[in-house]
């Protein structure tokens, strides 16, 4: 008798279901329940179905109210312009610059150059303000001298 | 709702309500005794048995329909309860884990002799997949080809498992 066979033995010998039964009270118990889930598996799929259909009306319903929406409240067109509007719309007239020289002197046609924008130079920075402190048995004076180049040199 | 039902490979049973719960019934009344000692021999347990055939057949049912003849709904259920037993085998080694507590032996089966404790222990501690192939090749008699067609699995795979599965009881029973 090979191990294998041994083995097999033992299990065989041991076999906790060999004798075994479902006791038939359990059986006729668990069947109920299995036929009652059954049951109410068949009802629950047709719920699920109406569901399902009320989804899809829903979305449906959801997508045409987007779409009546955004159509109702699209812009009107516009009527184009007339040929005067375009010409007092267009822009003005830039200045030209050379961009290359006349082939020949006597083609030479004047070039109004562009002229660069006097672009405003930010003010110079503001100079230190000097505060001089006079103080006598009189009484104390302070002097102001906005804009004085130096305190050192004002004070000398 | 229009369902067809096969049972036995003989008659196709075109279902309204009535009819689908008489074929759950049907199915039930042929399947139970065999998922029932499947399930003693995985488990060792009687209530554990039982919980796991009902939840089997709930498992099925949960799904609408069931395969077209008899065999294909027999590998079906088969694959069920033995998943399940997968499952809660992982759940209770994470709770013993967590809770570090000794789990108690379950409710002997009733009917049967002087439990044997080192055949038990020794199949409770392969994993669930090597357990299955071992009963259903060595006590219930399947060849490996039919343990793959029930378990899903190829029968190579099942050769294997069943290899594997062999040394390690040989080395805890000592055969």
């Amino acid at each position: 008798m090979s191990d294998n066979d041994a083995v097999r033995r033992r299990l065989r010998d041991a076999d906790p279901a060999a004798r075994a039964e479902l006791p038939s009270e359990e059986r006729i118990a668990m069947r109920r329940a299995v036929v009652g889930a059954a049951a109410e598996r068949t009802p629950r799929q047709a719920g699920r179905a109406w569901i399902l259909f009320g989804a899809t009306a829903c979305a449906a319903a959801l997508v045409i109210g987007i779409a009546w929406k955004t159509s109702g409240t699209r812009r009107e067109p516009v009527a184009p312009r007339s040929v005067a509007q375009v010409l007092v719309a267009s822009p003005p007239e830039v200045a030209s610059t050379a961009s290359a020289p006349s082939p020949s002197p006597r083609a030479a046609v004047a070039v109004r150059h562009g002229v660069r924008p006097i672009v405003p130079v930010p003010a110079a920075r503001a100079e230190g303000t000097t505060r001089i402190q006079f103080v006598a048995p009189e009484g104390t004076r302070v002097f102001w001298f906005p804009n004085s180049p130096n305190a050192s040199e004002v004070g000398s | 709702m229009e369902q067809a039902l096969t049972l036995e490979g003989r008659r196709t049973v075109k279902s309204n309500d009535t009819t689908w719960t008489e074929a759950v019934g049907q199915i039930f009344d042929e399947h139970h005794a065999r998922l029932y000692r499947l399930a003693l021999r995985l488990t060792w347990g009687a209530d554990e048995a039982r919980d796991l055939v009902q939840e089997t057949f709930l498992r099925a049912i949960e799904h609408g329909r069931m395969p077209d003849d008899a065999n294909a709904t027999e590998r079906w259920l088969v694959r069920i309860l033995v998943n399940l037993c997968r499952d809660r085998a992982r759940k209770s080694a994470v709770r013993r884990e967590h809770a570090s507590v000794v789990a108690r032996d379950p409710e002997p089966a009733r009917g049967g002799a002087e439990i044997d404790v080192a055949v038990r222990d020794a199949l409770r501690a392969l994993p669930v997949r090597q357990r299955a192939i071992v009963i259903l090749h060595e006590i219930e008699g399947y060849s490996l080809e039919e343990v793959g067609a029930l378990l899903g699995i190829a029968g190579v795979t099942a050769r294997w498992h069943l290899h594997v599965a062999r040394k390690s009881l040989r080395e805890v029973l000592g055969a």
